[in-house]
């Protein structure tokens, strides 16, 4: 059953490639993101683990165009990131690790710009965010300035605003920082039922636990490099993914 | 005491410790355009008061311009004073980690408001003093007018102190309450700065035209007996100036030491009971916001865009300010200016320079408003990634905030070009044209400064998510805008004394089409790629 899924896998279709990234900052000897290959399919969870500092947000932010990069490919959903990346950030859906929003603007204006820059009909945007607003509890909040939302309501918030699109790739870094642990099993639900319609996530995370219990597979990453891509389908392999994790990242980084 | 000093040497650091950033030349050649300035303004006011000084010597009212000149002081010291103590005492970034540690609210208030008093000092020595001795001099006062003036001095110091610290707790509360009603403290932020402006400008006209006819009054002479009877009323501002001159000395002078302490006192105990409550109040209500109920409803990405843009400025009391309120507030001051420069020009020079007095006028305050377009990538601050997602073209982005800036400076143009024209100020021709100028000048200046924040954009902001750093890009758009406003007066006036008013702005419109091209296409040459480099790490 295990073997034929991995097969499945490969016959699947292409969310996101990355081809040999390579990411230098400015003023920086050493390459935080150094020859990073990865494939992720459709209908996949992909967890991406690494410590801190480990390339983790720098790859992500690759992915998302928030960063350029020195060389490789970064392919979403066949729209190269470089080539077009309008027609890639189409498809991305991005949750970022500090929960940064126009907290001058209530959750509800929030979301509709977002959903106006992806040209979300109007049907739709109101079925997807009150259908949000209600599953992550914050419909009370969301006429609402932002400024006035906690630490946890506001990245509830951008999550309903990297969903309000339905995007094939949706990417979260660290997006269980700060939330109740029922909003925490509600994301996790939902990023079950979005990979359940073909569409796929990519997320990093510090919870060894949570990425072997929920993910198909996952990348391990220490400076800047892709140390490990283990498939958690296999036979004991998300059982022994800690002690995998520890060896593989127990040198210091050398950032 | 041993935390006040640590306290003290705290603000210090915090205020003046983090300098010498960015690049070493620009820091040179900013502080020294700054001091020369400084130094010009200073000169002006000192020369301006001087007159004023010498005008009501004239007309035997020495005590009632003294009297005059302590009040006006008194109350700037107390506005300033009020918001200062709000902002350094009050909502002081650091009051919420300070009051974690085991410091009295004592050993707090006495570090922050040291800082203050350090301020007031430097005001008095600097404007002040220099007027009181001028007076003293102009009015040859006696030795005691000398030795009290110190006494004088430290009063002045004290009093709008303590108002200051007396008033800022209400006005705390009135603000809270009203930090939502962003259409109303645009409103109110206007009318103050137009008010202000207008009464600032009356006051340098009534200057020029005392220097023009030494003979003229500087207000009409009915004016002139209100002001001396309402001088006899403004207390304390009368006591302290009876005991410099004086008038009723020994009254004068114990009253004013009463008044002083009965404010100082006030003060002590106020804030002795209610500073730490007050900070903790005011932490606690900081998150409160407003509710606006608004239907879901579908708009152009562009649209979208466009409208967030505005509602971020609109909804920030100082992006308002800095931008809205000026360029609302601009088409009464450049009136103003304009009647001053007219009747200073058509004194000098003629009546034929008007167009280009007015048109250099309406460039120089598009250039303080448009100044704020060198904040535009900077402004964006940790939302700055959201730019980079979104599925919108950097060129489209940066294009809507153009708009928004030329709507904004247009509207304020036309505007200006009417009210000028209605009163008669300048042919609706010229007013028309010179707007059209203005216009494309401010294409270029706006152009120029949102490519110079791309290029060097400063995400220095605050815990409310706000600009707290003025960047060089601000400071170096401002230098060039005012640079071509006054070469474009300059050219104006010499080319219609030369060539006549239609040539002049003909050619000027044609420059200044130019130099929108120039700027326009050096703002969106490479564009995608220069915004693509910008990054926040």
């Amino acid at each position: 059953m295990e073997e034929n899924k991995t097969i499945e896998q490969t016959e699947k279709k292409s969310m996101l490639v990355i081809n040999h990234l390579k990411k230098k900052y400015l003023n920086s000897k050493r390459y935080s993101i150094n020859d990073l290959t990865l494939d992720l399919k459709e209908g996949e969870i992909f967890g991406f683990l690494g410590q801190n500092g480990a390339g983790k947000s720098t790859t992500i932010k690759c992915i998302t165009g928030i960063h350029p990069y020195d060389s490789g490919e970064v392919i979403v959903c066949g729209h190269d990131m470089k080539k077009d990346p309008i027609g890639a950030k189409k498809n991305i859906g991005y949750v970022p690790d500090n929960h940064s929003v126009y907290e001058k603007l209530t959750g509800r204006e929030y979301v509709n710009y977002i959903a106006d820059l992806y040209r979300v009909p109007l049907l739709e945007r109101e079925e997807r965010m009150n259908r949000y607003l209600k599953m992550f509890k914050i419909t009370f909040a969301a006429d609402r300035q932002i400024k006035g939302y906690s630490h946890g309501m506001k990245q509830k918030i951008c999550i309903i605003a990297a969903l309000i699109h339905d995007p094939k790739l949706w990417v979260l870094d660290e997006p269980m920082v700060g939330l109740d642990p029922q909003s925490m099993f509600d994301i996790i639900d939902e990023m079950k039922a979005h990979t359940a319609e073909g569409n796929t996530v990519f997320f990093s995370s510090h919870n060894i636990d949570l990425v072997s219990k929920l993910c198909d597979r996952v990348a391990i990453i220490h400076d800047g490099e892709l140390k490990a891509l283990i498939d958690l389908h296999e036979e004991g392999k998300r059982e022994t993914l800690e002690s995998v994790f520890r060896s593989l990242t127990m040198a210091e980084n050398k950032a | 005491m041993r935390s006040y000093w640590t306290l003290f040497r705290l603000e210090l650091k915090a205020r003046f410790g983090a300098r010498g950033m960015g690049n070493p030349v620009f820091t040179v050649i900013k502080t020294l355009i700054f001091l020369a300035l400084v130094l010009l303004v200073y000169m002006a006011y000192i020369f301006g008061v001087k007159q004023l000084i010498e005008m009501f010597y004239l007309y035997d009212m020495s005590t009632e311009f003294l009297v005059l000149f302590i009040a006006i002081s008194q109350v700037l010291l107390v506005l300033f004073g009020i918001s200062s103590v709000i902002k350094n005492l009050f909502r002081s970034g650091d009051n919420e980690l300070l009051m974690r540690f085991p410091v009295s609210a004592v050993s707090v208030f006495a570090a922050k408001i040291s800082i203050f008093v350090l301020y007031q000092v430097i005001f008095t020595v600097l404007v002040e003093l220099p007027v009181f001795i001028m007076f003293g001099i102009t009015t040859a006062q006696g030795w005691s007018y000398y030795a009290l003036l110190p006494v004088v001095l430290v009063f002045s110091i004290i009093l709008p102190l303590a108002i200051s610290n007396l008033l800022a707790i209400p006005v705390m509360q009135i603000s809270s309450r009203t930090k939502n009603m962003f259409a109303l403290s645009l409103l109110i932020s206007v009318i103050m700065v137009a008010a202000g402006f207008a009464i600032y400008m009356n006051v340098i006209q009534g200057v020029v035209d005392y220097m023009k006819e030494e003979a003229m009054s500087f207000f009409s002479k009915k004016t002139m007996v209100q002001v001396s009877k309402a001088s006899k009323y403004i207390y304390p501002s009368n006591w302290f100036a009876y005991m410099l001159i004086g008038k009723w000395r020994l009254g004068a002078s114990l009253l004013s030491f009463l008044v002083v302490s009965l404010f100082a006192g006030g003060a002590v105990l106020l804030n002795k009971k209610l500073y730490f409550s007050t900070i903790l109040r005011d932490i606690e209500g900081s998150g409160a916001t407003f509710t606006k109920v608004t239907k879901n409803k579908m708009r152009s990405p562009m649209w979208a865009t466009f409208r967030r843009e505005f509602l971020d400025i609109f909804r920030s009391s100082n992006y308002s300010f800095q931008y809205l309120c000026m360029a609302v507030a601009a088409p009464v001051m450049v009136f103003c200016c304009n009647r001053l420069a007219s009747s200073m020009g058509e004194n000098t020079i003629g009546a034929v320079i008007v167009p280009a007095l007015a048109l250099m006028v309406m460039m120089i305050f598009c250039a303080i408003i448009l100044s704020f377009a060198a904040s535009s990538v900077s402004r964006e601050g940790e939302n700055f990634y959201l730019t980079k997602i979104v599925p919108l073209s950097y060129r489209t982005q940066v294009l809507i905030k153009l708009a928004l800036y030329m709507a904004v400076s247009t509207l304020s143009l036309l505007v200006t070009a009417v009210l000028i024209w209605v009163t008669g100020q300048i042919e609706v021709r010229y007013a028309f044209e010179a707007a059209g100028i203005a216009f494309l000048t401010s294409v270029a200046i706006t152009c120029f400064a949102i490519k110079l924040d791309i290029k060097r954009p400063q995400f220095a902001v605050g815990g409310d998510g706000e600009l707290s750093v003025g960047s060089l890009s601000t400071f170096v758009t401002l230098f060039i805008g005012f640079t071509v406003s006054v070469l474009y007066g300059l050219f104006g006036m010499v080319g219609i004394f030369l060539w006549g008013t239609s040539m002049t702005f003909g050619i000027l419109v044609g420059v200044s089409g130019g130099l929108a091209l120039l700027a326009a296409l050096w703002l969106m040459i490479g564009l995608n790629k220069r915004y693509e480099r910008i990054t926040q790490r």
